[in-house]
């Protein structure tokens, strides 16, 4: 009678320590996550830097039937490490909740000495008209770039109250992280003190390991991620590496611990078979 | 017993993840949409097909007043346009945007072919394919040449609009086509557009309305 209930609360400490191991998985990713150092690495992984410094460029080049200034003026005020520094800014400035600091005094330049060329060669007077659309060619060039660098569209996301709400809940997930960690831990001890730590624990990581890792099989084997709609290329391929990467980790580390726990499982099944046959004997 | 503690811990999530999931499915199926799964290789729009076509400039062959317009796909040439006095042949595709933009002249899907009933409406880059569109006059010949039939048009009017400006850009009644372009100048303002109206003149189908065909026999 009493190995009977000793089973039954081992098994419900169990069930509360899977909850208890997904949940520190879980804030433990979210803190892991959502940092500048995150965001940049999959910016460098999916070659964003490249790709959005080359839009950018076609962008200019495209406007060139409108706008009539050639690209050439913008290949002096922007260049591959710029983008790279803009890019990088944007992402620190999100997080930090304040304002890009993005060097375009380049762009201003190149631009009002294009402006000043024409006007000497075609014998334009810098007039109302001229200092009017100057300014334009320089806002459009500002805005435009800065949105070229805008990779992760926090901007978009902001005003929608998109990263508002994922930076509170990054928060909360970080006060948490303790709360989970130690609530696992205090199930361990009540398992220890139930004396049958190693089966139990094991078949908590087992099923924490296969709720994670299955649906994370599942994402990756339906192709869900290239699904993305948004079909532009550097905004395609950078959502498409970053959710990749994401659900990759979340199926190693289920997968991982889904082994560990069937190794303590079958450890524990001989530890208790041993201490059966030493009763025996 | 893992095994059942893994089925009754799944059960409880899944419950439990049906409130947030019915809140998440409207942004998660419209942003993960696209069941065609194309994959954007390159800069550009993903899923464009672009169709260059070989259009006979030179068919000496019968041709009717009454024949069958062809919608193109979105993305093929389906025609050239021609105007010796402006120095413009350029070819036109069926579509817009700036891949298509880049490599000829784009009929608005939402004209109508050369040839067919309403406004058929061609822009092109001023820097390019459209460059000598300022040299048109009144008077001046203009000649689409597409797969399906040879359509001549003359110029009856010079237009200037803003690009918010739709009125020359509507399907109508009238059987004309609307050359445009972007009114290029440093100075100028980046949205005028410039361009030319010019009314059919004649029709000449390659083959024959199966209607009428059928009639003759």
């Amino acid at each position: 009678m009493k190995s009977k209930v000793s089973a039954a609360v081992s098994a419900l400490v169990s069930i509360l320590m899977v909850f208890a191991i997904i949940g520190s998985a879980g804030v433990i990713f979210a803190d892991r996550i959502y940092t500048p150092e995150f965001f940049t690495e999959q910016v460098e992984r999916s070659d964003t830097y490249v790709n959005a410094y080359n839009s950018l460029m076609k962008g200019f080049e495209d406007n060139y039937s409108v706008s009539d200034i050639p690209s050439e003026v913008y290949e002096k005020a922007f260049s591959d490490e710029w983008m790279r520094d803009a890019v990088n800014e944007k992402i620190h400035s999100a997080f930090e909740g304040r304002e890009a600091d993005i060097d375009m005094s380049a762009a201003e330049e190149s631009i009002t000495e294009y402006f000043e060329e024409y006007a000497r060669e075609n014998h334009v007077m810098k007039d109302e008209t001229y200092e009017k659309k100057l300014a334009e060619s320089v806002t459009w060039t500002k805005k435009t770039a800065l949105n070229a660098a805008d990779v992760y569209r926090f901007d978009v996301m902001e005003k929608a109250g998109i990263l508002g709400k994922l930076s509170s809940y990054a928060d909360l997930a970080r006060k948490c992280i303790w709360m989970c960690i130690g609530g696992a831990a205090v199930l361990l001890i009540i398992l220890i003190l139930l004396r049958q730590p190693v089966y139990w624990t094991g078949t908590a990581l087992f099923a924490a390991g296969l709720l994670m890792g299955i649906p994370a099989a599942a994402v990756l084997l339906t192709g869900m991620i290239q699904r993305f709609s948004v079909k532009e290329y550097t905004t395609y391929n950078l959502v498409t590496v970053f959710l990749g990467n994401v659900t990759d980790m979340v199926m190693i580390t289920g997968v991982a611990m889904a082994a560990v726990g069937a190794a303590l499982i079958v450890t524990g099944i001989v530890i208790g078979q041993r201490r059966i046959s030493d009763k025996k004997n | 017993m893992p095994f059942l503690i893994t089925a009754f811990c799944g059960g409880v999530l899944f419950l439990l993840s049906l409130r947030p999931y019915e809140k998440a499915q409207t942004y998660l199926k419209v942003a993960f949409m696209d069941n065609n799964n194309v994959i954007p290789q390159s800069e550009g729009i993903a899923g464009l097909n672009i169709v260059q076509t070989d259009i006979d400039t030179d068919f000496a062959g019968e041709t009717f007043e009454k024949g069958e317009v062809v919608y193109p796909e979105y993305g093929t040439q389906y025609a050239v346009v021609e105007c010796e006095s402006a120095d413009i042949f350029a070819p036109v595709y069926w579509g817009g945007g700036s891949e298509l933009l880049e490599l000829g002249g784009c009929n608005t899907p939402s004209s109508v072919p050369a040839g067919g009933e309403g406004n058929t409406v061609i822009s092109a880059h001023v820097n390019t394919f459209f460059a000598g569109l300022d040299k048109v006059k009144t008077g001046d010949k203009v000649t689409v040449y597409t797969d399906y039939g040879r359509f001549t048009y003359k110029v009856t009017e010079l237009i200037s609009f803003n690009a918010s400006d739709k009125k020359y850009l509507k399907k109508g009644t009238r059987d004309i086509l609307t050359l445009y372009t972007c009114e290029r100048d440093l100075l100028a303002e980046s949205d005028k557009r410039t361009g030319c109206i010019c009314e059919l003149e004649k029709r000449e189908f390659y083959t024959e309305a199966k209607g009428d065909a059928a009639d003759e026999e």
